[in-house]
């Protein structure tokens, strides 16, 4: 997709994105701050987005995302300050990562990425379409005109090929 | 969820065939901070979108259930008794009132006609007909603030200027997501009214709401429609005088435009369905 194109679909979108941080949050600073986020996710992945397609749903996933990531950097500022919660929201979300878990977290992230960079391309596609787009399996049967069954022996293939590569990545 | 449960949905989700609800389960367990090491990975490979989505559709169910079941403390127990006392106190007083004042019309009905104006304190009060809960306007009123606050598109089907008896309509079309839950929100409406309402038909299945009402002290027919097109809910709100369609032939036109066409111009706009 291009600059121009991501351009006409974006302000729909950021309603999309605001109207679930409205949710969230309950106010408008925060639900702003998260289209903002959710935006700018949006356009690093913009090479991905096919014009003809809708992407609310990818849109609400990603908004969702942002609400959690803003309220774990609420958490940790709370755990490193000491400072008053800002809300009670944060009472919800589970303890924030030590700066040992974040290192492995890191290095499981980058053995993925590697899992993933020796995917087939068509495995790689409808692995991301299940995982980042978050279609079930008969949208994406109906969209890539692949058989449902093909579709789950596809995904599942390349689900086992990145979990035996992340085993054997820990392993060594 | 046992942790048994929780390894024949991992092996699932190995297999491709867990369903979207299943993973996001799926993500709740494996993110647990208790979780055992080899349940990370799948956490891991599941990503932070999944697992966030998981988190976030958890929060707001928690959320939602608590509102439901709060209970209220001795505190606001006696607040409500007090509440409800006050209450009691202004109808009496009220009732008192209005006997006393409908006592006085009597006395003055039954004694003989004086040649004195009236004054505005002996002109009759205007009675203020207070707006009905079960009025069907209500609906109408609350879709256009559920548009406004969703920032819903308002179309203008280009109709030719009403004749006679045609359907006054608006049309709104709407995101189709959980968030919103417009047909949800419009279940809801309906149970504001008993199907001993005149007029009342409700009709739902997973891709269309129908519900119509009548007001019959004004004569008038309500129905609301909303359906699921091209992945949006296309909701039609129409009122008539009894007796002619809900429909007018121009919407008809229009939503086949609509399910046919994934851009529309409509009100000099470029809207994409």
């Amino acid at each position: 997709m291009t600059q121009a194109e991501f351009e006409t679909i974006a302000p729909g979108l950021r309603k999309v994105m605001m109207s679930v941080g409205r949710n969230f949050f309950g106010n408008e600073s925060d639900a702003d701050d998260v289209a903002q986020e959710g935006l700018v996710a949006l356009w690093r992945y913009r090479d991905r987005l096919d014009i003809g397609q809708t992407h609310e749903g990818l849109a609400i996933r990603i908004a969702k995302h942002c609400c959690m990531d803003m309220m774990r950097k609420r958490k940790e500022s709370v755990q490193l300050y000491g400072a008053i919660p800002p809300d009670s929201i944060t009472k919800e979300m589970p303890a924030a990562q030590s700066p040992q878990e974040i290192l492995e977290t890191d290095e499981l992230q980058s053995a993925i990425d590697e899992a993933i960079g020796q995917l087939t391309p068509g495995e790689r596609r409808l692995y991301e379409l299940r995982q980042i787009e978050g279609w079930e399996l008969d949208e994406i049967a109906s969209k890539t005109n692949i058989s449902k069954p093909s579709v789950k022996s596809i995904i599942s293939t390349a689900r086992r090929k990145i979990y035996e590569e992340l085993k054997k990545s820990l392993k060594s | 969820m046992t942790h048994k449960e929780t390894e024949i949905l991992i092996t699932k989700y190995l297999n491709g065939e867990t369903t979207l609800e299943e993973e996001k389960q799926l993500a709740l367990e494996v993110t647990r901070d208790d979780a055992p090491e080899e349940w990370k990975l799948i956490a891991a490979m599941m990503g932070e979108l999944a697992t966030d989505e998981a988190l976030f559709d958890h929060i707001m169910t928690e959320r939602a259930t608590q509102r439901f079941t709060h209970k209220p403390s001795l505190q606001n127990w006696w607040w409500a008794a007090a509440a409800c006392l006050l209450l009691l106190v202004g109808f009496g007083f009220s009732w008192r009132y209005h006997r006393h004042e409908a006592d006085k019309t009597v006395l003055a009905a039954s004694e003989p006609a004086t040649e004195t104006a009236p004054t505005a304190s002996s002109a009759p009060t205007t009675t203020m007909v207070a707006e009905s809960y079960q009025d069907p306007a209500r609906v109408t009123r609350f879709i256009k603030e559920l548009a406004k606050v969703y920032s819903a598109d308002s179309l203008h089907p280009d109709c030719p200027t009403s004749t006679e008896n045609a359907p006054q309509e608006s049309v709104y079309l709407f995101a189709d997501n959980e968030e919103q839950d417009i047909i949800g929100r419009l279940v809801q409406v309906a149970c504001w009214y008993s199907n001993r309402h005149p007029g009342y038909h409700l009709s739902l299945n997973d891709k269309q709401f129908i519900f119509q009402l009548e007001d019959s002290r004004k004569n008038i027919h309500y129905q609301w429609m909303a359906e699921r097109v091209r992945g949006r809910i296309l909701l039609h709100c129409s009122y008539t005088t009894t007796n002619s369609s809900v429909f007018s032939t121009c919407y008809r036109e229009f939503r086949s435009e609509i399910e046919n066409n994934p851009y529309i111009i409509n009100n000099h706009k470029t809207i994409k369905i």
